[in-house]
């Protein structure tokens, strides 16, 4: 899988892992809100159930009071009754205010407080009549049976009232026991998605880490296999070169014994062949030397402090005998201190070598050694008053093997400046010309200051 | 060159024909020796040492050789008797002057030098100056 596809599928995942945590928070939010509403709802339907019952045994109580003074006149009977008559007003008002939203049993508890009011009334008016001592009265009432009357309709209305209120309290306890299944799913079934989910998450991130890690394995396999490759070659190259110098020397050898032993014999024919025996093993040699001075580049070496000054002191020492040979003039500026490895003195043999190779006919050269810090590197330049080299060439030259003049212009293997390329690009500088042909050239290089630390 | 007395034995380890015979060739028209022996690696030049009474004077010592090379013939060569070593001066004389090669020989207490092939008069004779001046 593409980086960027699983990124989406990521944050994909985590998008509904977060609308699943939000849907079942506000789910709960409205069940809790419902229970609460049905809590609150049984709660009012028990005390209208409650009270309904109290109120009718108060009657009741109020009635067997009533009764039992009728029968005795002793007013002890009538204890019952009164506290009957402010209770029961109490709760009339009670359960008005509790079936206020409740308009059919409202107006059912309207009939129930009429016919309550009524048998209040009616109690108080054969007490009042017993307190007269009308009993013949009473007696009539009583046969004419409008308490049992009133007492039966309260009994039937109480007994409405409170089915209805049964019937809510039952349907109100299911919806709650309903809600309460139904978060118990929702939490359920959510945890179970949620864990699925959060498991393919982890699914996917272990297989892009796991692919990853694959690839950084590979990465590091190859980068092994071309070091080794790169060591294989370089190895191959200096063992090449040296290998093939045993059989070049036998032919340089005995050349020469052969030279000597013809010395007085031979005819000018011969002596040409010679020559060219003896030169074309020369060149192969300087050739050898070179490749093998190239592919040495680098192997096995370490960064050491090296004074520059010292270093080209000891280098114009080596070419003493070339520098008066071409009369050249050389002048050294002060030169730095650097970390860097022994090729270094390769590399300023190279440049100044070519610098006195290069020289213009009937010229004396003049040539110039000096290095600028920069900062973070040192800048040094050589400048000659030598042929020059002209645009097309400036790349090339640094290529091995890449020659701008024949052999018998300027002898050399073409290799020199490929060599110094490779020991600039060890150091981790740059190497270039600047030049005007004929006029002279100017080859520089950098070396980054090395931090050891 | 003139000699007031010659070395009795120069001998080379080498395995290469052509470099062996040029080297004799150099050598006796020196003038400078009784007599140049050449073994082909270490253990024939080991074999060879051991088997003279008197050692001979000077060596000059290939280090690619097969069977033993020259390193491998110099470890060897440490643990012989100090009767068979003496007077010895062994020259290391190889194709190439690795600076690697010419570091581990100047570690090498028994060796005397590093020379690149081939070897030349000139060589020779600095060879003798420094090493045996009594004999000129």
């Amino acid at each position: 899988m593409k980086p960027w596809r699983i990124r989406t599928v990521i944050f994909f995942i985590i998008f509904i892992i977060f609308s699943l945590l939000a849907s079942t928070l506000l789910f709960s939010i409205y069940t809790v809100q419902k229970i609460t509403d049905n809590l609150k709802v049984q709660v009012n339907t028990s005390t209208v159930i409650i009270t309904l019952k109290d109120n009718l045994t108060l009657l009741l109580n109020a009635e067997t009071g009533e009764r039992g003074y009728v029968i005795t006149g002793d007013t002890s009977y009538l204890e019952p009754y009164h506290i009957a008559v402010s209770k029961i007003s109490q709760n009339l008002n009670l359960l008005n205010t509790l079936l206020k939203e409740n308009p059919v049993q409202e107006i059912r508890l309207e009939k129930l407080s009429d016919y309550v009011n009524q048998k209040i009334a009616y109690i108080e008016r054969i007490i009042k009549l017993k307190e007269r001592g009308d009993n013949a009265t009473i007696k009539k009432m009583l046969t004419a049976g409008k308490g049992k009357y009133l007492m039966d309709q309260i009994r039937a209305f109480n007994k409405t009232l409170q089915e209805r209120e049964e019937k809510q309290f039952g349907e109100r306890q299911f919806a709650t026991s309903q809600s309460i299944r139904k978060t118990r799913i929702v939490f359920i079934t959510g945890t179970i998605i949620s864990v699925f989910i959060t498991l393919s998450l982890a699914s996917v991130i272990f297989n892009e880490l796991k692919r990853r890690r694959k690839v950084e394995l590979k990465m590091r396999e190859y980068n092994k296999e071309l070091k080794r490759k790169n060591a294989e070659i370089e190895q191959f190259a200096f063992i090449a070169s040296h290998d093939l110098q045993q059989p070049l020397r036998s032919v340089s050898n005995f050349t020469h014994l052969l030279e000597k032993r013809l010395s007085l014999t031979a005819d000018d024919e011969v002596r040409e062949y010679m020559k060219l025996i003896k030169g074309g093993s020369q060149r192969m040699s300087a050739l050898i030397f070179d490749i093998l001075e190239y592919s040495r580049i680098g192997k096995d070496s370490q960064r050491t402090k090296i004074d520059c000054n010292t270093m080209l002191r000891e280098i114009l020492y080596d070419m003493a005998v070339i520098v008066q040979e071409a009369n050249a003039q050389i002048t050294v500026g002060r030169l730095p201190v650097v970390q860097g490895y022994g090729y270094l003195k390769s590399l300023f043999q190279n440049l100044l070598s070519n610098a006195v190779k290069f020289k213009k006919e009937n010229a004396r050269p003049e040539i110039r050694v000096n290095a600028v810090d920069t900062g973070n590197e040192y800048l040094f330049t050589i400048t000659d008053n030598g042929i020059g080299i002209e645009e097309p060439y400036k790349e090339r030259i640094f290529i091995i093997f890449q020659r701008l003049h024949t052999r018998e212009e300027y002898p050399g293997t073409g290799i020199g400046l490929s060599i110094c390329k490779k020991i600039v690009d060890l150091h981790g500088g740059k190497i270039w010309v600047d030049s005007e042909p004929g006029k002279g050239s100017s080859f520089n290089f950098t070396i980054p200051k090395f931090d050891d630390r | 060159m003139k000699l007031k007395q010659k070395l009795s034995c120069i001998l080379l380890v080498d395995d290469d024909y052509d470099d062996n015979l040029y080297h004799k060739i150099i050598i006796k028209k020196m003038e400078i020796t009784e007599s140049i022996d050449e073994v082909n690696n270490g253990l024939e030049a080991l074999e060879y040492i051991t088997a003279r009474e008197i050692p001979p004077e000077l060596i000059f010592l290939d280090i690619n050789m097969p069977k033993m090379n020259g390193w491998e013939f110099l470890e060897q060569y440490k643990d012989l008797d100090a009767s068979q070593k003496a007077k010895t001066v062994i020259m290391m004389l190889s194709t190439s002057a690795n600076p690697d090669e010419i570091q581990k020989a100047k570690e090498i207490e028994e060796v005397s030098g590093f020379q690149t092939k081939p070897l030349t008069p000139e060589t020779m004779t600095e060879i003798l100056q420094e090493h045996f001046a009594k004999y000129l």
